[in-house]
């Protein structure tokens, strides 16, 4: 388990050790969707927001 | 001489839990899924054209993206699935509802309309409350439950106002009275795996969608479930699909399917690995 920082309120997240580049998580203080873009050392960007084509 | 390794992947927009439940599934079963993000492929249109993958596991969640990336990747030679056909019929509602009614599955009652003028007309001939949906999209939104004339003028004036062109094709369908539940039933191949019935909440309002705050539970896959399911998807390529329905006074009722159905709240509640099922059934593909 590692630590990152939310980019946007700069809070300490856990990385859980299954986590995958790509993967969405949600600040658990500012509740900003986060995109895990590196895992060593892991970085957090903003998540892309869901667009009008998006579904399932 | 040694067989070649077949190369199997994943096409995504981001890693959904699903998506890590379908690569962590193939691990299971002796596959290392290739990762390919949709939004950071480029397509040598030009190129030599070569097969890259044996098979694709599409499950991009951008319907354009997921159009482009199919279509180059069958041009290739490559099983995608579900196919570029498939998802252009279920991505788009419009298209979904004409061929479920030519395949004679019981259907709402549907109209497009592309000004607001017609769509006034359509809502004529359905009566209120009718249901307003873009022909585009998911997760329920910008799906409306229209009461009066004054609440589609009002949805009618936002989307003209603000709406993209896409938004301005009016897609209204009759509004099925149902018992504060509906039916997603995952196909398989041919089989139908399990279903779910999805459940309205305080915080989900009319709307079923788990996506939406709407809650899941079993629901037994019957004959007559397992039929109307299948005929729901005869007329798109063999894959895998989530069929919606409504249990309507007179049976039920297809509304919709999808190409990249979701399951994370599913498996759990129908004791049934879904995402499993349909690995195997990729696997079992890309073999043939």
């Amino acid at each position: 388990m590692a630590d990152a920082e939310c980019p946007e309120c700069a809070s300490p997240i856990a990385i859980a050790a299954n986590t995958e580049v790509g993967e969405i998580l949600s600040c658990p203080d500012c509740g900003t969707r986060l995109e895990v873009r590196a895992l060593a050392p892991p970085k957090l960007e903003k998540a892309p927001g869901v667009e009008e084509d998006w579904g399932e | 001489m040694g067989r070649r390794r077949m190369r199997l992947a994943l096409c995504y927009t981001v890693v959904s839990a699903e998506n890590k439940m379908l690569l962590d599934s193939a691990k299971k079963r002796g596959f290392e899924l290739e990762r390919i993000v949709d939004g950071e492929t480029l397509l040598a249109i030009t190129g030599n054209g070569k097969k890259e993958y044996d098979a694709i596991l599409q499950r991009s969640v951008s319907y354009s993206r997921s159009q482009a990336l199919t279509y180059y990747f069958e041009r290739q030679g490559t099983l995608v699935i579900s196919s570029y056909n498939a998802a252009r019929i279920c991505g788009d509602k419009m298209l979904t509802s004409i061929e479920i009614a030519k395949a004679g599955v019981p259907t709402p009652r549907t109209y497009v309309a592309l000004t607001p003028e017609t769509a006034r007309q359509a809502a004529q001939k359905l009566g209120f409350p009718l249901v307003m949906k873009p022909t585009m999209g998911s997760w329920a939104r910008m799906v409306h439950k229209i009461n009066d004339r004054d609440a589609l003028d009002a949805a009618l004036e936002s989307r003209e106002e603000m709406g993209s062109p896409s938004q301005k094709v009016y897609y209204l369908q009759e509004h099925v009275e149902k018992p504060g539940r509906d039916l997603r039933a995952f196909v398989v191949g041919g089989d139908v795996v399990a279903a779910i019935y999805r459940h309205s909440t305080e915080k989900s309002g009319w709307l079923t969608n788990t996506s939406r705050g709407g809650t899941a539970s079993n629901c037994a896959v019957t004959p007559e479930l397992a039929e109307i399911s299948l005929k729901a998807v005869s007329f798109l390529d063999e894959g895998i699909y989530g069929v919606d329905l409504m249990e309507s006074a007179n049976g039920l009722v297809v509304h919709e399917v999808n190409h990249t159905t979701e399951f994370r709240n599913s498996s759990p509640v129908t004791g049934v690995d879904i995402g499993d099922k349909m690995i195997e059934y990729f696997i079992k593909r890309a073999k043939r």
